[in-house]
């Protein structure tokens, strides 16, 4: 177990780095100056210069490159080239936000994915058809369509939810609910979709097996063969597919967050890329990616609580 | 029966949980009548006057520094800190007598050393205010309240520099504690309250108590808000979480559609294409005059506003603003779309085959390509697309034999000519420069009347559109959406109203 889980920290770290190089040579070797983008469109090279020199992206990019990672490993994440202020700062005010709606689409996609998916296995027949057809429609929806057509509904028309912006949770529980609801749907519907679908999928199949049909035989109640030993055993791959699922919200929620008018961190790594601000979108990555990691473990050693034959190594 | 119940009784209470969750919801408060909210494209990447840049940060600039001067909405200059001022005989020096009673927001006086100060501070920046004073090579205090400005050759549109970024004042105890980037202090009619501010998002303003002409800016805070997709602004607008908005063509009809207000103002901004290869260089096709003018005459300006701008474009042949004195309605009339000239053009040029090369950038103008390549190549120019990276907008796009551009137009048609036309202009990448030009140019800075300068501006124009340097397509009117509880004067070249026309209806 230990090994495992060093194994794991340390394949993190080398994907920090290399995410993060490859990150920065195609910012800065490809992407826009955060000289010119500060300096504005009739600004002159002298201008540009200027300002090169005052932001440090005049220097070598191995230079600024080894500047960054430097500091990073040290917990200092530095400065915004383009005048955003300290990237600590931003991600403290913007990952709350990401993290808000990616983990509640989780939390929704979970208890809804697996309510269907368990419902479908179970009854079958015309209900499972029609559950099948509105998976096909999730699946299908994009997200950031869908994201729209929520907000012109349930906050322009009905005012029923904010169509913009965020409130904290420490400022007011009621607030923050209302501000994420949109959001959160909005990410979630896809994500229920995939997992009911597995969900439905494993059900049936664990079903067939014998020692259902042993507990069957047994006298067990249905209800508690369902939930006490087929759920348990089938609920390894949906979890994996949830865990992937919850990757795929924090880059999705770019998309999201536009529609809301969010300042997460999907609004932050676009405003980077615009603007060329390497140590911000390298700071967010990073984070990003021991986010990943950890999300993983933690599918890891869940699936291996639910279903002892599955061994950690 | 029992889990039915159960289901249900499960069921009623996520409800309630939730309309509960609704029903607490502050809703959307209208706007109260003390505070204007508006929306902003992006956070502003500094505070300091020196170092903005044009465009929506006007916002940021006009809450927190008073300026020189004050160009109202239809370009008139008026008294602001600046009461009087006047020229010597070859407008190379000015005099402005300052009032007595304006204050920073630290309390100290704007007097004519903390004013030499500020402009001095705004030379030295790297925004817009430094090219706005490029021009001056002196400013001095002559006694506490009148100062000295002067320059190194005649600046036709030093005041209304003056009026906006070049003439933003900042205290000297900013630019000496070098905070002036993330807390200014400001002479304007509001200072920054940080307790309300959430960096990056939501920037709160709150009254300067001491400021001198609080009558002209009605609201008691202003927020500016950042948000930065239109669908969200427009989505924040109509459901009252701002209160105002940078419009757009594609948004107005939605906006109109939902009650809100669509204020229309002049054009300040046109699109179409630089010829920048002028003398042939890279583009030998591009160095004779016939070719370019038959550019012009091959694009049917007419057809594309019809189909792209149909509420905010009006067709041009004109770098200049329409309400600018450089503007002359005649020579819109000089290139119709008349293929059948184009492709006489061209032959006469005797170039046989002409292939022409254009710059093509990301989301710059990219919808018109397709028809441009179209109309060209009826008349005998094959184009060629150059694809610029993003990180090669200067060397890559300004440097280019011709590239599309959406540009704006100014008051001040000097300020076009600093940024187009000059030798040194950041628009004029391959340094054209031909004598009958400088002679023009030389004949507008110095102009020491307005009819002088008006003729001598129409010279410069005119001389542009004979020699085709540029294929501006069509000048685009600026857009305000605004809630009913606002009124609001447009600025004539401005794409934003300025903060003071921003005003509680009624």
């Amino acid at each position: 177990m230990t090994k495992y889980l060093v194994q794991r920290v340390l394949s993190g770290a080398a994907l920090v780095f290399v995410l993060t190089s490859a990150i920065f040579f195609l910012v800065r070797g490809l992407g826009p100056n955060p000289a010119e983008y500060l300096a504005g469109d009739t600004a002159t090279a002298d201008q540009v210069s200027a300002i090169e020199e005052q932001i440090g992206v005049d220097r070598p990019l191995v230079a600024q490159y080894g500047d960054w990672f430097g500091h990073f490993i040290r917990g200092d994440l530095g400065s915004s080239w383009t005048g955003q202020g300290e990237v600590a700062q931003t991600i403290s005010a913007s990952f709350p936000i990401t993290l808000s709606i990616a983990v509640g689409a989780l939390a929704v996609a979970l208890v809804l994915g697996f309510g269907i998916g368990t419902l479908a296995a179970a009854r079958r027949g015309a209900l499972d058809r029609f559950l099948q057809v509105l998976v096909i429609v999730g699946l299908a929806l994009p997200g950031f369509w869908l994201a729209l057509m929520l907000a012109q509904f349930f906050a322009v028309d009905l005012g029923w939810f904010p169509a913009t912006g965020y409130t904290s949770f420490s400022e007011s529980p009621v607030e923050w609910l209302r501000s994420i609801t949109l959001p959160v749907i909005g990410l979630t519907v896809a994500t229920v979709a995939a997992i009911s679908q597995q969900v439905r999928n494993s059900v049936i199949e664990v079903s067939g097996q014998d020692f259902v049909r042993t507990l069957r035989a047994r006298g067990l109640p249905t209800r508690s063969i369902l939930l006490k030993h087929v759920l348990r055993n089938a609920a390894g791959a949906p979890l994996t597919v949830a865990a992937l699922h919850f990757v795929t919200a924090l880059s999705g929620a770019v998309a999201v967050e536009r529609a809301f008018g969010l300042h997460g961190i999907g609004n932050k790594v676009q405003i980077a890329s615009i603007s060329g601000d390497a140590p911000t979108l390298m700071s967010i990555v990073a984070l990003t990616v021991i986010l990943v990691v950890l999300v993983n473990l933690a599918t890891d050693v869940l699936l291996a609580w639910l279903n002892p034959k599955v061994r950690i190594s | 029966m029992k889990t039915i119940m159960r289901q249900l009784v499960a069921a009623t209470a996520i409800l309630i949980g939730l309309a509960m969750v609704v029903a607490c919801g502050g809703g959307q408060s209208g706007a109260s009548a003390d505070r204007i909210r508006i929306a902003v494209p992006q956070a502003p990447p500094t505070l300091d006057p020196a170092d903005m840049t044009e465009g929506q940060m006007l916002f940021f600039a006009q809450t927190l520094f008073d300026s020189l001067v004050v160009v109202g909405p239809d370009g008139q200059i008026q008294p602001n800190i600046a009461t009087e001022w006047s020229y010597n005989a070859d407008h190379t020096s000015l005099t402005m007598t300052l009032r007595d009673d304006a204050t920073f927001s630290d309390g100290t006086a704007v007097d004519a050393a903390a004013v030499v100060k500020a402009l001095d501070h705004n030379r030295e920046g790297t925004g817009t205010a430094h090219q706005q004073l490029l021009s001056v090579s002196d400013v001095s205090a002559v006694d506490p309240s009148t100062v000295r400005i002067d320059l190194k050759s005649g600046d036709p549109s030093l005041l209304y520099s003056l009026g906006t970024y070049g003439g933003f004042l900042v205290a000297p105890a900013s630019v000496d504690a070098g905070t002036a980037d993330t807390a200014p202090i400001g002479s304007g009619p509001y200072v920054l309250d940080t307790a309300q501010t959430v960096n990056g998002s939501s920037y709160v303003f709150s009254r300067h108590a001491g400021y001198w002409n609080q009558a002209a800016f009605p609201y008691d805070s202003v927020e500016l808000k950042v948000i930065d997709t239109p669908d969200a602004t427009l989505n924040a607008l109509k459901s009252g979480q701002i209160d105002a908005m940078y419009g757009t063509e594609e948004a107005s009809q939605d906006a109109k559609a939902a009650g809100l207000t669509v204020n229309v103002g002049s054009p300040a901004l046109w699109n179409g294409y630089i010829i920048a290869d002028r003398s042939g260089r890279q583009v030998p096709a591009l160095g004779d005059e016939r070719i370019r003018q038959a550019i012009n005459y091959a694009i049917d300006r007419k057809g594309i506003v019809e189909q792209f701008y149909p509420e905010s474009g009006i067709p041009t042949t004109q770098v200049f603003n329409p309400k600018s004195p450089a503007w002359d309605e005649s020579l819109n009339a000089q290139y119709p779309y008349d293929p059948d000239k184009a492709r006489a053009l061209v032959k006469e040029s005797g170039l046989g085959d002409v292939t022409v090369t254009i710059a093509s950038f990301p989301r710059l103008l990219d919808r018109l390509q397709p028809i441009i390549e179209q109309e060209l190549d009826a008349v005998g120019i094959t184009v060629v697309w150059n694809s610029v990276a993003p990180s090669d907008y200067r060397s890559g796009l300004l440097g280019a034999p011709m590239y599309p551009m959406s540009m704006s137009s100014n008051l001040s048609p000097w300020t076009d000519i600093q940024n187009l036309l000059l030798p040194t202009a950041t628009m004029n990448g391959m340094h054209s420069q031909t004598p009958e030009l400088d002679r023009l140019l030389s004949a507008v800075q110095s102009a020491t009347d307005d009819a002088e300068l008006q003729s001598a501006y129409r010279a410069v124009n005119t001389y542009l559109v004979d020699q085709a340097w540029f294929v501006p397509i069509v000048a685009i009117k600026t857009m305000f959406f605004t809630a009913d509880q606002v009124a609001v004067t447009m600025h004539d070249g401005q794409v934003v109203p300025d903060l003071r026309d921003i005003v509680p209806a009624g």
